[in-house]
C-alpha cells in the first residue's frame, strides 16, 4: 500500500512507458484497496472533481441519454453517494459487506479517444467476492478509468465506467463501491 | 385463517409471508387467476418485435402480430421446449429446435417435419396456448393465465384515473418503455413489497440526511408523519396508493416539469398546448401515481415496477422507466436521472427498502409469527365509491392488500399457515 502511494505521486514516469504502466496498476491496486476497505473519503480523494462515475444497466453499450444506469453520478452525485454512504442509518451496510476484489488483465494505458490533454484510457477486470449476513456474492466486470493528472502530477479519476458482468440479471443490493 | 386474520382485528400471521406451501396456493390461486400486469405495448413497437416476460414462473411471448398485441405461452406444444430464449427480437415465426415444429407469430401451427407418421395430428389444435383473457389499458398489458373472472375494466376499479394520470404526463398522452430495465431482488416475501407511508423517515433516514444536507431550510420529513396531511388509500379489489399531493419531495426525484429551466418550459409549453388550462394539474397529478394496482404492478414516479415472485423468501423486481412521447430527449433523459437517484440496486433509497424486507423475512421465522397491520383501523374515513383514506402513515394500503388476499386464497391454504402444518421452514 505505501508502495502505491509513493507510485501514484512519483513525477518520474513522463516518456517511460513501462513505468507510467506500472504505476496506473499502482493506482488501480490502491483504488480497489480503498474500495474493499470502505474507506469512503480517501476512495473520493482519488477523482479529479468533475469526475463521473458509471454503471450501466442490461447492456455495456447503453446510450445514457436514452437508457437506464444502476449508477450515473456526477460529480455532484459521486459527492453525494459518498455522503450517505458515510451516515448512520445506511441500513444496506449495516453491517458492512466483507469485500474483495482481484483487478487484472490490466491493459496498457493510452491517450483518450476524447482528446483531453494529459488524460489516459486504461481497461482492466476484476472479481469481486462480497461476504454479508453468511452469504457470498461473487460479481465480475469490466472496468475503464480515465485518468488524468493534477497539478502535483498525481493520478486522478476522470472517469470510471463499470461494466457488470450480471448487468442484465436481477441483482442484489449493490451499496458499496463497484 | 381467514377467521383468524380477523379474529384478532389488525395482526397477521408472518407465516403468510414464510411459507412455501402458502407460496405455491399463491401462485395458483392469486397469480394464475387474477389479472396479472405483463408489459407495455411500447416494448413491442414493429410487427414482430417480441420479448419475454415471467409471470410467477410461466415464460410468456408478448408479440406484436398484424398490428396486435399478442400473448402466448413460450412453450411448444409437442413436448413443451421453450421457444423463445433472447429477451427480445423480431420473429415472423417460432421454431422450436428440438423437432423443428414451427409456427406464425400470431399463434398458428404451420410446420411438423415428416407429417406422415402422425396423420390424425391436426394443426388447428396446437397452436400457441394463450391465457384464458388478455387485454389492456393505456398501453399496459394484462393477463389472466386461468379461469374466468371480471374484466380488466372492472378489476382495475378505482386504480384506473392514476393509471391516466401516468400517461397523460407526457404532451401526447402516451408513454413508451424503451429505456431498460433496473433489475433487483431481495431475500423476502413478495407481499412486502407494497405502499407504505410510515417507513420513510426511519428507512430512508440516510436519503433524508441528504435532503438536509443539499437543502437546509427544508423539512422533508414532514411529509411521512402523523402530522402530515398526506393520505393512505383503500381503493378496492387490493389496490392502494399513497398520495402526496399536500408536499412535493424537496429534491425533485419523483419526476420533473415543474421547474422554469428551458427544458422543463418546453416541455410546459407541450402541456399547455395539449391540455390547456388543465395542464398545471395533469402535470401535477402525472408526477407520481403512486399507486399499487394488485396483485403486481406499481407506478411510482416515472416508472412502471413489476414484482415477480420467485418462492415465499426471495422476490425479483423490476423497474421500467417510462419516456414521455413527444417530450423532448432532454427531459426524458432527466428523468432517467431522477430515477437512478432513488431507485435500483445502487440507489439512495431503495436499497434500503430491500434491506428492511430481508431483516423483516428473518424476524417473521419464529414461533410468535403475529405481526400488526393495525394503524388507522377504525379511524379511516370514507371516501367516493366505496374507498378509504387515513393518515399517510396508516396501515390502510396493507390492509387493502390482505383482503385482496384472502378473499382470492380462501380457506384452506390459509388453514395451513395458521398452523404451520407442512412447514419447509423452522
Amino acid at each position: 500500500m505505501t508502495r502505491a502511494r509513493d507510485a501514484v505521486t512519483s513525477p518520474e514516469t513522463s516518456g517511460d512507458p513501462v513505468a507510467e504502466r506500472l504505476q496506473v496498476y499502482d493506482f488501480l491496486l490502491r483504488e480497489a484497496e480503498l474500495a474493499d476497505n470502505h474507506e469512503y473519503g480517501e476512495w473520493l480523494a482519488l477523482w479529479q472533481e468533475g469526475g463521473r462515475y458509471l454503471v450501466p444497466a442490461n447492456e455495456d453499450d447503453a446510450d445514457p441519454r436514452h437508457h437506464i444506469f444502476i449508477i450515473f453520478d456526477d460529480y455532484k452525485r459521486l459527492c453525494d453517494r459518498i455522503f450517505r454512504m458515510s451516515q448512520p442509518g445506511s441500513h444496506s451496510q449495516e453491517p458492512r459487506s466483507r469485500l474483495c476484489r482481484v483487478v487484472g488483465s490490466v491493459g496498457a494505458p493510452r491517450p483518450a479517444g476524447d482528446g483531453t490533454p494529459g488524460a489516459m484510457v486504461v481497461d482492466s477486470r476484476y472479481v469481486l467476492d462480497e461476504i454479508r449476513r453468511g452469504e457470498v456474492r461473487r460479481y465480475s466486470a469490466r472496468q475503464r478509468h480515465t485518468l488524468t493528472r493534477d497539478a502535483d502530477d498525481t493520478l486522478k479519476i476522470l472517469s470510471k465506467e463499470v461494466f457488470l458482468t450480471e448487468n442484465d440479471n436481477p441483482l442484489f443490493n449493490l451499496t458499496f463501491i463497484l | 385463517m381467514t377467521d383468524d386474520i380477523t379474529l384478532r382485528p389488525g395482526t397477521v400471521d408472518g407465516t403468510v409471508y414464510t411459507s412455501e406451501q402458502v407460496f405455491e396456493a399463491e401462485l395458483e390461486r392469486i397469480f394464475r387467476r387474477t389479472w396479472v400486469y405483463v408489459g407495455h405495448e411500447s416494448e413491442v413497437p414493429e410487427q414482430g418485435d417480441y420479448c419475454l416476460k415471467d409471470v410467477a414462473g410461466t415464460s410468456l411471448i408478448m408479440v406484436r402480430s398484424n398490428d396486435d398485441v399478442r400473448v402466448f405461452v413460450n412453450r411448444c406444444r409437442h413436448r413443451g421446449n421453450a421457444l423463445c430464449q433472447f429477451p427480445r427480437g423480431r420473429a415472423n415465426i417460432f421454431r422450436c429446435p428440438y423437432h423443428g415444429w414451427t409456427y406464425r407469430n400470431s399463434g398458428e401451427l404451420v410446420g411438423v417435419p415428416y407429417p406422415s407418421r402422425d396423420e390424425q395430428l391436426d394443426p388447428a389444435d396446437f397452436g400457441l396456448a394463450e391465457p384464458a383473457a388478455v387485454d389492456s389499458y393505456q398501453g399496459l398489458v394484462f393477463v389472466r393465465l386461468l379461469g374466468d373472472g371480471p374484466d380488466l375494466i372492472e378489476h382495475l376499479g378505482e386504480a384506473r384515473p392514476f393509471i391516466d394520470d401516468f400517461v397523460k404526463a407526457s404532451p401526447t398522452g402516451r408513454i413508451a418503455v424503451r429505456a431498460g430495465c433496473h433489475k433487483g431482488k431481495f431475500r423476502g416475501n413478495w407481499k412486502f413489497v407494497g405502499m407504505d407511508g410510515y417507513h420513510a423517515n426511519f428507512t430512508h433516514k440516510t436519503v433524508r440526511d441528504l435532503q438536509r444536507k443539499n437543502k437546509p431550510e427544508s423539512n422533508p420529513s414532514s411529509r411521512n408523519t402523523d402530522r402530515s396531511t398526506n393520505r393512505s388509500w383503500d381503493l378496492g379489489n387490493g389496490h392502494s396508493r399513497l398520495d402526496f399531493s399536500n408536499t412535493r419531495e424537496p429534491e425533485n426525484i419523483l419526476g420533473v416539469g415543474l421547474s422554469d429551466d428551458p427544458v422543463e418550459a418546453d416541455y410546459r409549453d407541450q402541456m399547455v398546448a395539449t391540455y390547456g388550462e388543465a395542464a398545471e394539474e395533469v402535470m401535477e397529478r402525472g408526477q407520481d401515481p403512486h399507486v399499487h394496482i394488485w396483485p403486481n404492478l406499481q407506478l411510482i414516479g416515472v416508472h412502471i415496477r413489476v414484482v415477480r415472485p420467485v418462492s415465499a423468501r426471495l422476490t425479483e423486481v423490476d423497474a421500467y422507466p417510462t419516456a414521455l412521447e413527444g417530450a423532448s430527449d432532454d427531459l426524458n433523459a432527466r428523468r432517467l436521472r431522477s430515477h437512478e437517484w432513488f431507485f435500483g440496486p445502487a440507489g439512495f433509497g431503495q436499497p434500503d427498502d430491500y434491506e428492511i424486507f430481508e431483516r423483516n423475512e428473518v424476524g417473521l421465522q419464529t414461533v410468535e409469527p403475529w405481526i400488526l397491520l393495525s394503524r388507522g383501523l377504525g379511524l379511516e374515513e370514507p371516501g367516493e365509491r366505496g374507498m378509504t383514506w387515513g393518515n399517510i402513515t396508516d396501515e390502510i394500503p396493507q390492509r387493502a392488500q390482505l383482503k385482496a388476499w384472502q378473499a382470492a386464497m380462501g380457506e384452506a391454504p390459509t388453514q395451513a399457515a395458521a398452523t404451520g402444518e407442512g412447514e419447509d421452514s423452522a
